[in-house]
């Protein structure tokens, strides 16, 4: 994805696009990350580029959307770090004891079983197709909006959507049936 | 696209994220903002004073002069190099005739033993042929070229006491031969 350009004209400070987009950017950056607690840092990152891009910003969708742009970068290379760097152990760590607090609840609650289980299948997506899955589905969007954001052709984002999909049929197949 | 279980399902496990920290967004990035800054400051003032010191040790090596090439014959550097040329060429001749007068020349005592070891050679070679004779001897087949060698080791080493053997046997594979 090519670097991102903040868009101009009607200005917004920066406490003020942080108090208005936070809580969106920590959803977003939560569901591509496969609901794992690296939120805090990636969050950090997206508005340290915000601040870094201009210190004026545009309180409109347009802004929105630049900001998805930006998490979905850094989603990226925290995935990418979480790969090669040192701490790729305390990432599992992280990741176990979310699983483990996630399996401790589906002893009292079925409903959080079938979360795990489908957590665990989105887990498993290749980054790219995790993102058109959590765009589509949870952020609701279009496929133009979608092929927009990503760069990608808009027969490039149906195929990723398609593979997305039977991919994760496989491990959800009898949840989807109930 | 409400009624796909794929969405249902999905939406279902969508959690929330963990509660954001207590420390303030804003002010972390800020000084996030404002260390990056200095670091990069820093690195600049550290690069350009390098750069300063390159360029300095650059300007300041003192730099060698080579004397200009003259295309024009100069009669008096050609006199001087000859004369250079001369006196190097004296002092070779009088290290080489140093080395002449210090050589080592043999004493009678060393020509005799030159003589030992001349000697002892022919006995080796003779031996050697004597030897590779005498393997092959035995063989019936084998016997007009053990001939050949001990006749051959008579003719180069006359003087040697393997001719008087190499004579002895040739004899005895004849007598061996007329027997048969």
């Amino acid at each position: 994805m090519p670097a991102t350009k903040a868009p101009e004209a009607q200005t917004l400070s920066f406490d003020q696009l942080v108090a208005i987009y936070e809580e969106r950017v920590r959803r977003l950056a939560y569901r591509l990350l496969g609901w794992r607690d690296e939120v805090d840092d990636v969050t950090q990152d997206v508005f340290f580029a915000a601040f870094r891009a201009t210190p004026r910003f545009r309180g409109d969708a347009q802004l929105w959307t630049w900001l998805m742009r930006i998490t979905i970068n850094q989603c990226r290379t925290q995935q990418r770090k979480r790969l090669v760097r040192w701490n790729g152990l305390k990432a599992l760590i992280v990741r176990q004891r979310h699983l483990s607090a996630t399996a401790s609840l589906d002893q009292t609650d079925a409903r959080d079983e079938m979360t795990l289980q489908v957590h665990n299948a989105v887990n498993k997506l290749r980054p790219k197709d995790r993102e058109v899955i959590v765009l589509y589905y949870l952020e609701e969007m279009d496929v133009k909006s979608m092929s927009e954001l990503l760069g990608a052709s808009i027969s490039n984002v149906n195929v990723r959507l398609h593979r997305a999909r039977e991919r994760l049929r496989g491990p959800l197949s009898d949840l989807m049936k109930d | 696209m409400t009624n796909d279980p794929l969405k249902q399902l999905l939406r279902h496990a969508d959690t929330a994220p963990p509660l954001a920290g207590e420390s303030n967004l804003v002010s972390q990035v800020k000084r996030r903002a404002k260390r990056n800054d200095r670091i990069k400051s820093a690195s600049a003032v550290a690069i350009l004073l390098i750069g300063i010191a390159i360029a300095a040790n650059l300007v300041l090596q003192p730099r060698v002069k080579k004397a200009p090439l003259s295309l024009e014959p100069n009669p008096a550097a050609l006199k001087a190099e000859i004369a250079r040329l001369n006196a190097e060429a004296n002092r070779h001749a009088e290290i080489a005739d140093r080395l002449m007068q210090i050589e080592v020349i043999p004493t009678p005592s060393d020509a005799a033993d030159v003589q030992r070891d001349l000697q002892r050679q022919r006995d080796e070679a003779a031996l050697s042929l004597i030897y590779q004779a005498e393997t092959l001897a035995p063989v019936p087949a084998q016997r007009p070229a053990a001939v050949a060698l001990y006749k051959k080791a008579i003719d180069l080493f006359p003087q040697t006491h393997w001719a008087s053997l190499a004579k002895q046997r040739i004899e005895a594979l004849q007598s061996t031969q007329e027997n048969l």
